[in-house]
């Protein structure tokens, strides 16, 4: 049974996928496999058994924990006693995971903090398991209201949380707090993470939380951003490779001092859990953490355990205890990479003798295995990660890790030490940050393919296959590159079948209150998008600036473009300068390649416009007045408005008139009443077949001797759901029934979509 | 696959536990039969070769590329040109010469998988019509039970085909090269077999002063074949 483990791990988890997903899919393919190995006579009958026991047994597990995803509370609660698991502070919001008392079930907590006093209270206060009394409203988390969104009430049921618990007070309860040693730890976690923000700048301080306790809360979204684009953003969370080179350190050390074999094996059993705790029991670090127990384990009671056993055990043990973790990305990630490689190194890696050519290997193997992965959860994916992780590992482990451990341990004993090593530390941080940016900012050093097929998904993991199989057969680091081919093929027409998609789509994403329209032409032979949306920002204090704060473009519309594979988008028409349609704009800008620019003629340009205009270095800036125009493939498109310098920035909209799959679409901005007969005065008579209805449905657009010239079939409403304007305004809605026009509102159904072939096309709603 | 059977090492019949492979796990493919640490015994030939007898060259025994054995035989005109290439696996070391005394002499004959993987290597980079084991006589063949050579062959996923047969003499370890070399003609064609033209591979165990080879060789050139090669375990 030893060396086989794995084979378990394989029943397991077809065993779970039956349960959470398909049972005549996932039970049926495990049959055949076994039928498979008992026709090749490679499986004695008693293996099989077991393989199908392991495989019921991890299918009632899934049940199990299927059954436990029911709340406790009805949603009516409206005052909680709970225990804190974690919370942040991110501006002016206060957010995080509690425990409620009575029913032992997380809720997640939003909190508006009114004063500065009270975020410095709740910074020191409400530490982990600390008991809080709150009040409020419970509501469930939002189901995804856009095509290919992240599914954030999933996501969080899949944690058995089922309720945000947006509260009006939070004040300290008499109930005594938990004072276990997981809070306890916990609680000094949290402490360590806080004394790092006091005593170091920003990005040192983050970077040494994330390296000491695996928290990425502080981590900065350019400095995320710069680590994913270059493939090395693992080294933001802690890696396996850190939690072995720790134990390794460890333990050399401790038998320096004198300790017996034996005893340092014992200490470090019972450090290694507590450490996994103390970083925030992330995946990387449970899977090292468990097979170094394993590993340790085993020695001691004189049994030889491979590494696959190990990774085999410790990746049922986990699974066992949480079968839904199986969805987390680094979860895969940590089990994939780590697998891989621990079946390339007797055959591949031997075949590569210097060090540096190891350490390229490993980077290939790992980049390759975990590509099916990151493209089904990034749709982007990083072409200069080996080379970044050739220079960015050594530096992480050799330099920034001891840096960030020396500084901490000198920081209780020798203050003045430590802030020399915190210089030294903050040094090679910027350094770090400089040479990540650099290499993320290179041009190709990441792709954008889009949302793969799960056909394409499978397609590629037989191509990874095959690439292992070949090359272990004559392994050497030509046949390396050359089979690298092999993944390439289904890569490559991930990128290119969107130029052979006769397909188009015209998109009215739910940006909550605001625009935004994407629309894609057939053959890729064209992508443009009509405003961004955006969220209306006062002017705060500067401790109620949040640090990642909600943007419209970088957050929903940028998202949808690389889930469509859009890696260009030709033209972004910015209606007008109000922030609910433009907000977005700068940060979308930032985020993907923009051909054009396009801003209505004769306004002064806004805050905004300025922005993103400052945004789009590189890309042509064009004002649009009526009489634009451009085609493309079989797409017309017209600017019809504006015509002359407006008072109203609404009235100076820009308006599109277009032909696009067999209809003719007018897409008016933010166009009001009068904008709307100035229009018709303009030209002579316009028919249309779809009306992106003016202002989000007010009653002071979408007037009836417009409707009764345009005379649309189809009209749609971008408004935000529960908005303080009421928009869509009753009259707007009696207006367009009255002349029957059909109504699709991105309030009621989150995105609207037309979809079309040539010159026909059905609209559909994305949610219910 | 054998699911549930601990696999051992073929060599020191330790536990194998770090073995595991991408055709191992997903193709149920037999690992090399030997461990790690076996394997890291076995010193295998590299780097610069004789053209013809695959030996390491050093560069004070060397002309050209030809070392002084392989020169001493191509001056020699009944031996020139007899052997086209040869290729020996590994060098011949006290771990290997003990592992294939256990093989040969005492009748381990599994050992002969340790080996197969990598002769099966050969055999795909050098095309050849026949596959020839060196044979064993008679005698020597009922006292053994099996011919070394001819294992590897089969091992190896192969055919072999016998077209020679050996006269019974001393064992060939028991001599000295200038025996060797000058002894009479010690093989015969066993079969009758249409060879001009043919590429031959022939497959022995050790390949010392590179006579038994080079006499296999002569036989069969006499019988019209154009090229022999050759691939041995140890050199």
């Amino acid at each position: 049974m030893k060396g086989k483990l794995i084979y378990f791990a394989g029943a397991a988890i077809a065993g779970i996928l039956a349960v959470f997903e398909n049972l005549f899919l996932f039970g049926g393919l495990f049959i055949i496999f076994l039928f498979f190995l008992f026709a090749s006579k490679r499986l004695p009958a008693y293996a099989g058994t077991t393989l199908i026991l392991v495989s019921a047994v991890f299918g009632w597990i899934a049940i199990d924990a299927k059954n436990a995803l029911k709340s406790e509370y009805k949603g009516t609660e409206k005052e909680l006693y709970v225990l804190v698991d974690n919370i942040a502070m991110d501006g002016d919001v206060l957010k995080g995971l509690v425990r409620t008392v009575n029913e032992k079930e997380k809720v997640v907590l939003r909190y508006r903090l009114n004063t500065r006093e009270e975020t410095e209270f709740f910074m020191e206060e409400a530490l982990p398991g600390a008991a809080l009394r709150i009040r409020g409203r419970m509501r469930q988390p939002e189901p995804p209201r856009n095509p290919n969104a992240f599914n954030y009430r999933t996501y969080l049921e899949r944690q058995r949380v089922f309720w945000i618990f947006d509260a009006t007070t939070v004040s300290p309860a008499s109930y005594n707090g938990d004072d276990s040693l997981l809070f306890f730890i916990k609680s000094f976690r949290q402490k360590q993470i806080l004394r790092l923000n006091e005593s170091l700048d920003d990005h040192t301080a983050a970077l040494s939380a994330a390296m000491l306790f695996g928290s990425r809360e502080d981590i900065d979204d350019d400095m995320e951003q710069s680590f994913q684009k270059t493939g090395t953003v693992h080294l933001l969370s802690i890696s396996g490779l850190h939690v072995g080179l720790l134990t390794g350190a460890l333990y050399y050390g401790l038998l320096r001092m004198g300790i017996t074999r034996k005893n340092a094996q014992l200490l470090l059993l019972l450090l290694l859990p507590l450490y996994a705790v103390l970083t925030g029991l992330s995946p990387p670090v449970n899977r090292s953490v468990l097979m170094a127990m394993i590993f340790l384990g085993g020695q001691r009671m004189k049994i030889k355990i491979s590494p696959l056993d190990s990774l085999s055990i410790a990746f049922l043990l986990l699974i066992a205890l949480d079968p839904y973790c199986i969805y987390g990305a680094g979860f895969q990630l940590s089990f994939l990479a780590t697998f891989s490689l621990i079946l390339s190194t007797p055959k591949i890696l031997i075949a590569f003798s210097s060090s540096t050519a190891k350490l390229i290997a490993v980077s290939i193997i790992a980049q390759v295995t975990s590509a099916p992965v990151i493209l089904y959860f990034f749709y982007e994916m990083s072409f200069i990660s080996v080379a970044a992780n050739i220079l960015l590992v050594p530096l992480f482990s050799f330099v920034i890790l001891p840096l960030a451990i020396l500084e901490f341990g000198l920081a209780s004993v020798l203050p003045l030490a430590a802030v020399f090593v915190g210089e030294l530390l903050r040094m090679t941080v910027q350094l770090t940050q400089a040479l990540a940016d650099f290499l993320a900012n290179l041009p190709y050093a990441s792709v954008i393919f889009g949302k793969p097929s799960f056909a394409l998904l499978f397609f590629l993991s037989i191509m990874i296959l095959f690439f292992f199989f070949l090359l272990e057969r004559a392994p050497s680091p030509g046949k390396m590159v050359k089979l690298l081919l092999l993944p390439a093929i289904p890569l490559t027409f991930q990128l290119l079948h969107y130029y052979f998609n006769p397909e188009g789509k015209i998109v009215f994403l739910d940006v909550g209150q605001g625009d935004s329209i994407v629309i894609e032409l057939p053959y890729r032979k064209g992508v443009y998008v009509i405003d961004t949306g955006g969220v209306l920002s006062f002017n705060k204090e500067a401790w109620r600036e949040k640090q990642d704060a909600f943007d419209t473009g970088k957050d929903i519309v940028l998202p949808y473009l690389k889930s469509k594979g859009i890696r260009t988008v030709d033209k972004l028409i910015l209606s007008h300068g109000d922030a609910d349609h433009i907000g977005g704009a700068a940060a979308l800008i930032q985020g993907i390649e923009v051909g054009e620019i396009c801003l209505p003629a004769f306004a002064e340009y806004g805050e905004l416009e300025r922005e993103a205009v400052m945004a789009g270095r590189g890309a042509n800036i064009v004002r649009i007045k009526a009489g634009y125009k451009w085609e493309s493939d079989r797409s017309r498109f017209q600017a019809l408005w504006p015509i002359k310098e407006e008072d109203d920035k609404n009235e100076g909209s820009i308006v599109l008139w277009a032909k696009i799959g067999g209809k003719t679409w007018l897409f008016t901005g933010d166009l009001g009443e009068d904008g709307e007969n100035g229009l018709l005065k303009s030209i002579n008579g316009l028919n249309i077949d779809v009306l992106k209805a003016g202002h989000h449905g007010s009653r002071h657009s979408s007037s009836e001797h417009f409707l009764d010239v345009v005379t649309p079939e189809e009209a749609v409403i971008s408004s935000g759901r529960k908005n303080r304007y009421g928009h869509p305004h009753m009259e707007t809605l009696i207006r367009l029934k009255e002349r029957n026009v059909r109504i699709w509102r991105t309030d009621k159904s989150g995105a609207v979509t037309y979809t079309f072939q040539e010159d026909f096309g059905t609209f559909s709603a994305y949610g219910p | 696959m054998g699911m549930f059977s601990q696999e051992r090492c073929l060599i020191c019949h330790e536990e194998m536990v770090a073995s595991a492979t991408w055709r191992g796990v997903f193709l149920g493919e037999e690992v090399t039969g030997c461990c790690s640490r076996c394997l890291s015994k076995l010193e295998a030939i590299g780097g610069e070769t004789c053209r013809i007898c695959g030996r390491e060259l050093d560069s004070n025994f060397c002309k050209e590329d030809l070392c002084l054995d392989c020169v001493r035989w191509e001056e020699d005109g009944d031996w020139a040109g007899m052997l086209d290439s040869n290729i020996s696996l590994f060098h011949y070391n006290d771990f290997l010469r003990e592992t294939i005394a256990r093989y040969k002499f005492r009748g381990d004959y599994v050992l002969a998988r340790v080996f197969a993987e990598k002769i099966e290597e050969v055999l795909r980079k050098v095309p050849h019509d026949y596959l020839v084991p060196i044979p064993l006589s008679e005698e020597r063949l009922y006292e053994r039970g099996f011919n070394q050579s001819e294992a590897l062959i089969l091992e190896a996923g192969r055919e072999a085909t016998l077209l020679l047969a050996r006269i019974h003499s001393e064992k060939q370890s028991k001599k000295s090269r200038k025996d060797r070399i000058h002894l009479p003609q010690v093989f015969t064609l066993g079969r009758n077999e249409e060879l001009t033209g043919k590429t031959i591979m022939l497959v022995d165990d050790i390949y010392t002063t590179g006579s038994t080879i080079r006499h296999a060789a002569k036989i069969l050139k006499g019988a019209g074949a154009a090229r022999i090669h050759s691939v041995t375990i140890a050199r």
